[in-house]
């Protein structure tokens, strides 16, 4: 073998410069080739994860999963809504990932797409008269701009293969106009359009946590 | 230094740079997709809790005018509604007879237009928004406008 090596080098000594560079870009290819096919270990070190749901490669869902935000019950809302004012609105974030994840902003809907409100907790029963065309419940401080970005106040970590509850403090806002049919309803906030989140070593947040954006 | 030795040599500084840290600037730029379908959860209030207490109504001493007063009622706890008033008049009986004569009052008090002669009740109602309409107050006592359209 090592003879075999010692005539491959004699052999590329003997070659004109330009086999030379033909090898050494082989070797080249062959160390991206390496790298590419072990991006996965290093690129846990500091990924960039999303919402689950979205369109994520083949090779990118063979070694991250993105997160999933879901609506939750438990713990209620502190901060109820009331015509004109803001509201709490409280979500549990997954993170199948074998390493924690950390959020730190997330994308809106427009300020024109409304929450639909349901007659209990669970979120199956619709108000007819409070749908997503009449409640006038929208998210706080979104705009006319699809996916305006909102950086959280601190960011959240979710552990790796865990999940932390988060209250977004008064980041619910219902208009002074919403229908009277909306009292006392329980509202299924309009799906977020996205966040921004990195994959990596750090300390999980503790939850249920207090949190949200004021601008 | 041969021009092959040279060569080799950069090709192994690369090698190096990519192993050592080349992979991970990479790897930040990695985005793996928009929302979709996230769920979260928000809970609406009620309507006013009580009615403005202690509503009265008193002859102003401007012509025929009267200004009715009430107590605020107690805001949420945990909330931050826009709250008015509405103010609503009878003249057949303090307990029936009631129309809306303002709305979007801000503050504990309101004062009449010019009434002309007969009997008068007034009772309020805290709203939030423009459509949460809490319960009536209980009625002033009554005011009459004289024939003399004195006030009374």
């Amino acid at each position: 073998m090592f003879g075999n090596v010692r005539h491959q080098n004699a052999a590329i000594a003997d070659k004109p410069a330009g086999g030379l560079a033909k090898r050494i870009a082989r070797g080249t290819g062959i160390t991206l080739a390496v790298l590419l096919a072990g991006t996965a270990s290093y690129a846990a070190t500091n990924w960039l994860v999303g919402l689950g749901g979205g369109s994520s490669g083949e090779g990118q869902s063979a070694s991250i999963t993105n997160l999933t935000i879901s609506a939750i019950a438990s713990p209620a809302a502190t901060n109820l809504l009331f015509p004109g004012g803001t509201g709490d609105v409280v979500v549990t974030i997954d993170n199948t990932n074998p390493y924690p994840v950390t959020i730190t902003a997330v994308q809106l809907p427009l300020s024109t797409t409304f929450a639909t409100g349901y007659a209990d907790s669970a979120l199956s029963s619709v108000v007819a008269l409070c749908t997503s065309g009449l409640s006038d419940v929208i998210w706080n401080y979104s705009t006319l701009t699809l996916g305006s970005s909102h950086t959280l106040n601190s960011p959240l970590t979710v552990g790796a293969n865990s999940n932390l509850v988060v209250t977004f403090t008064n980041d619910a806002s219902m208009l002074a106009t919403t229908p009277l049919a909306c009292k006392s309803t329980y509202f299924q906030m309009p799906a977020l359009i996205g966040i921004t989140a990195s994959g990596g070593a750090a300390t999980p947040t503790s939850g249920p946590v207090l949190d949200g954006w004021t601008t | 230094m041969r021009r092959r030795d040279r060569l080799i040599l950069l090709v192994a500084a690369l090698d190096a740079f990519l192993l050592s840290g080349g992979g991970n600037a990479w790897a930040t730029t990695w985005n793996v997709g928009l929302a979709s379908g996230s769920g979260s959860e928000a809970q609406g209030g009620g309507l006013p809790a009580s009615a403005p207490s202690s509503p009265a109504a008193a002859c102003t001493g401007v012509g025929t005018t009267v200004k009715v007063t009430w107590n605020a009622v107690t805001l949420p706890p945990h909330g931050n509604p826009v709250l008015s008033y509405s103010v609503f008049e009878s003249t057949v009986s303090s307990s029936t007879g009631y129309t809306t004569v303002a709305t979007g009052v801000v503050g504990t008090s309101w004062t009449s237009v010019p009434l002309l002669a007969g009997n008068y009740w007034f009772e309020v109602a805290a709203v939030f928004g423009t459509n949460w309409l809490g319960s009536n107050s209980a009625a002033t006592g009554q005011r009459t406008v004289s024939s003399l359209l004195v006030c009374t």
